[in-house]
């Protein structure tokens, strides 16, 4: 396990290197700079010069690559260029949001699969399976800004049952603990909803595909030839097989989910990552962007990193004597 | 006694098949009552059970009734599934695919415990742990926590037994319960299965193809053949005159010519499958197969014999030693020479299916394999094998099993070798295709000058086959005698495999009560004798060094001074 834990960290570092590398160039090689875009106008050409030089933007990439990788391995990501505060504080407020909502919407987004994958299974071929199944494939086709739209509309304004956007109430610091925790959650319920119903389509299938698959096994013949319920095997018997490989596509689950809630962080003005990298994408604030992306992949990688320890810990053939550990 | 199950009219077939597989067949089981069914691979054994148990696969239809004490079984109250668990159970064949990868045997077992004798969670795992205990199975309170791939496959045949006793049926259907459990092992099955029915007079479907456990586990026999049930004699009795020992070899062992050349030799042969500490699998073989003669390599699943064989072969590469096919060193070099002789080895497996090219026709596989084609070539091999020219234009699969080893035979020879390795090439052949094709391998053998190595776990076989016997155990040579008589082997672990015969058992009156084996002590460094600990002659130099195998009398080795200096008939009713 240690060994094998080692070298997958050390993949995830080499990754990371790479990405920020690539991250730097294609920032750097697109054209236009960050004068062009933010102070532009107001600037004359010699002042123009002058914050090329304090920004170190005249000097060779190389070295601003190098400058840059130190810097950032310093903690210090530079500062926003259009917010004139330090990266690292425009974006360590952004993290626990975009947390909050991806790891809720995938908790819903599985909790959604697996009970809908139960039921296409439990009625395979009727009536249930054809109207889950399609109810489904609708969801997961709709543009996710249309669906969050329509869920704002319906909820927030006609029902009025949610609000319309936002972390919290204005007045949430007024408010108890246990009445702000239900602000939030109230606050989280439609942006989260909105990753999950369009996302858990693509899972469900997936579960039920393997549920099929494990039904059909022999041990499941056995089971059934010891009179144990149909209930009961496929919850119990079958469901585990289906899910076990869940815990490695959450590695791949989880970037979708950090892409999807770009879009759902706009719309709903959720103040996560994704709605700051499109704000500093906008202005051409070079230090978020890096920042705000270098982030994004330190999640996914992590995530994916956990879900393959996690797989490890859950499967008990490859824990004890499986394949890899060396 | 009272009627438990009754099969009228019985038929079962697939859609799309021109003919049912099973064809109006009537079977009545009464309580309490041991029936063994016998019948070939294919004969539609396996959709009897599960038309029984009301499981047919989906693609399958039924005409006909199953009746459970005298009402049908699918009107029963509560249907079908209300019978299965109390009423009948089923065993399923496979130990590994019975059983639920990512349950715990605890899980499994007392999950039928829980829901037909209505225990508790706690009452439930103790019913378990007595059951697990009833069964011989060691530490039963571990074994609740254990995971089905850690057990071994008789532990985990036997912990299927559990779960299906757990449901205290009236009536369990076994379905080639032993059939991948080497005799040994099969034996205590058998003993725990019948002990437990007997204590819960439950009825017993025993389906098998082998006739040679009739005796041992029902009172009645009924064979299937054509889709229909031929009752036979008594069970008890049907063993007589069932099978006239016969001998494909024909006369005397053929003895090795004074002046000829070994055609394949290994010396000091080690094979490990993991790091240069691990155990090996085989640890140090000395072997010579000589032309025209056929060596017989018996022993239990685990003792080495298929990495023997592969390392023979060149399908394995040795950690060390030495294998020469006429002289010239195959094992390691790469050169054209070492390459060449490697061909002249070929190797025959037991699943002739899977190790042909289900997309490629006969005739091209065999000129694939000669690599060229001679204008007659095919239709020669195929002769030579006995089958008809017309087989060249066919596929795999529309071959039969022993037809298809037959194919594969062609292959090897399709090569020139000079020496055939067989592993376990009739143990998924049925009776009459077996004798068959062992006298084919014979004929060929003989009119080629071929050696053959005939890997099996069956005695018998290589008593009827072959010149020589060889006994292996633990990745050691640990007897080697003519194949005359099974009287020549003297070693204690020879004559366990010997007595746990379905053969011998028939006719040894107390093998019920015979102790379980001992776990075999696997994966203890390796010094003293691998046997020491579970055999009845040991003594205290057993477990200091490893004994040499020693010669007896010429052709007759063995690795167990104890054994050497004791008369031969002592053994016969030793473990
Ligand atoms: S050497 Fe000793 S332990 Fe080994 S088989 Fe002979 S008597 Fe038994």
């Amino acid at each position: 396990m240690i060994p094998w834990l080692a070298r997958r960290l050390l993949w995830s570092l080499l990754m990371l290197v790479l990405l920020m590398t690539m991250v730097f160039a294609i920032v750097r090689l697109a054209p236009g700079d960050p004068l062009d875009a933010g102070a532009a106008e107001s600037v004359d050409a010699r002042e123009r010069q002058l914050l090329r030089e304090r920004l170190g933007l005249d000097e060779p990439l190389a070295g601003q690559y190098v400058r840059w990788v130190s810097a950032c391995l310093r903690g210090d990501w530079g500062l926003s260029l259009r917010q004139q505060r330090p990266v690292a504080d425009v974006v360590g407020e952004a993290v626990g949001p975009t947390l909050l909502l991806t790891l809720t919407a995938y908790l819903l987004h599985l909790a959604l699969a697996v009970l809908a994958a139960v039921a296409m299974a439990a009625y395979r071929g009727r009536f249930i399976d054809h109207l889950v199944g399609g109810a489904g494939l609708v969801l997961l086709s709709l543009p996710g800004f249309w669906l969050g739209l329509m869920l704002l509309l319906l909820f927030a304004r006609q029902l009025g049952w949610f609000p319309a956007g936002g972390l919290q109430s204005v007045d949430a610091a007024l408010l108890p603990a246990g009445a702000r925790l239900l602000d939030l959650l109230r606050h989280l319920a439609l942006p989260a909803a909105t990753l999950a119903l369009g996302s858990y389509m693509g899972t469900a299938r997936y579960v039920r595909a393997a549920l099929d698959e494990a039904m059909g096994q022999e041990f499941i013949l056995a089971a059934r030839s010891r009179g144990v319920s149909e209930r009961r095997l496929l919850w119990r018997h079958a469901l585990p097989h289906a899910l076990l490989p869940l815990i490695t596509l959450a590695g791949l689950h989880l970037p979708q989910l950090l892409g999807g809630a770009v879009v759902v962080e706009v719309v709903f003005g959720w103040p996560g990552l994704g709605r700051v990298s499109v704000e500093a994408i906008g202005a051409r604030d070079y230090p978020v962007i890096m920042a705000t992306t270098f982030l994004s992949a330190v999640l996914v990688t992590a995530g994916s990193l956990l879900a393959d320890a996690g797989y490890r810990r859950a499967d008990p053939r490859v824990r004890l004597t499986g394949p890899g550990t060396p | 006694m009272n009627e438990l199950l009754r099969l009228s009219g019985l038929t079962v077939g697939f859609a799309g098949a021109a003919l049912p597989v099973l064809r109006g067949l009537d079977l009545e089981l009464a309580e309490g009552e041991a029936v063994a069914l016998v019948g070939a691979s294919g004969s539609g054994k396996t959709l009897l059970a599960r038309a029984a148990l009301g499981l047919l696969p989906p693609e399958a239809w039924q005409q006909g009734q199953v009746n459970w004490r005298g009402v049908e079984a699918r009107l029963a109250p509560g249907g079908w599934g209300a019978l299965r668990g109390r009423g009948l159970t089923w065993l399923p064949q496979e130990p590994l695919s019975g059983l639920n990868p990512l349950l715990t045997v605890g899980a499994q077992v007392s999950e039928a415990a829980r829901q037909h004798q209505g225990l508790g969670h706690q009452d439930a795992l103790r019913f378990t742990v007595d059951l697990l205990a009833e069964l011989q199975l060691p530490s039963p309170m571990e074994l609740l926590y254990a995971w089905p791939h850690e057990l071994s496959g008789g532990m985990r045949q036997r912990v299927l037994l559990a779960a299906a006793l757990a449901c205290g049926p009236e009536l369990l259907i076994a379905d080639e319960p032993t059939s991948n459990l080497d005799t040994t092992v099969q034996r205590d099955l058998l003993a725990v299965l019948d002990r437990a029915r007997r204590a819960r007079g439950m009825a017993l479907l025993f389906i098998t193809h082998d006739h040679d456990l009739v005796p041992l586990v029902a009172d009645r026999c009924v064979e299937i053949s054509d889709g229909r049930l031929v009752e036979r004699v008594s069970g008890r009795h049907a063993h007589e005159g069932a099978r006239a020992p016969h001998t494909v070899r024909g006369a005397a062992p053929r003895l090795v010519p004074g002046n000829a050349a070994p055609a394949l030799s290994a010396r000091a042969l080690v094979v490990r499958h993991g790091a240069a500490e691990s155990v090996p699998a085989v640890a140090g073989v000395d072997l010579d197969l000589w032309p025209g003669r056929s060596v017989g390599l018996v022993g239990e699943s685990a003792a080495g014999k298929s990495s023997l064989a592969r390392a023979l072969a060149g399908h394995l590469r040795p950690s060390s030693g030495v294998v020469s096919v006429g002289c010239v060193a195959a094992g390691s070099d790469r050169g054209a020479a070492a390459r060449a002789a490697r061909r002249r080895v070929q190797m025959l497996f037991q699943d002739a299916g899977a190790s042909l090219n289900p997309r490629q026709r006969v005739g091209d596989t065999l000129i694939e394999a000669a690599g060229a084609a001679h204008p007659g070539m095919v239709s020669r091999l195929l002769a030579e094998v006995g089958l008809d020219e017309a087989l060249a234009m066919r596929h795999p699969h529309a071959l039969s099993g022993g037809q298809r080893q037959r194919v594969a035979l062609a292959r090897c020879l399709a090569t020139d070798p000079a020496v055939l390795i067989a592993d376990e090439p009739t143990s998924a052949l049925d009776g009459g295709t077996r004798a068959r094709v062992l006298e084919l391998l014979t004929r060929v053998m003989v009119t080629r000058g071929l050696a053959v190595l005939l890997v099996t776990h069956d005695l018998d076989t290589a008593l009827s086959f072959c010149d020589e016997l060889l006994v292996m155990h633990s990745g050691l040579i640990i007897e080697r005698a003519p194949a005359a008589s099974f009287a020549l082997l003297r070693h204690p672990h020879s004559r366990r495999l010997l007595d746990c015969r379905p053969a011998a058992l028939a006719s040894t009156s107390g093998w019920r009560d015979a102790p379980a084996a001992p776990a075999p002590a696997g994966g203890r460094p390796f010094s003293g004798c691998p046997l020491a600990g579970a055999c009845p002659l040991q003594n205290a130099s057993c477990f200091k060094e490893l004994p040499p195998l020693a010669e007896l009398a010429p052709g007759r080795w063995l690795r167990c001074p104890p054994a050497s200096e004791l008369p031969p008939p002592q053994f016969i009713d030793t473990i």
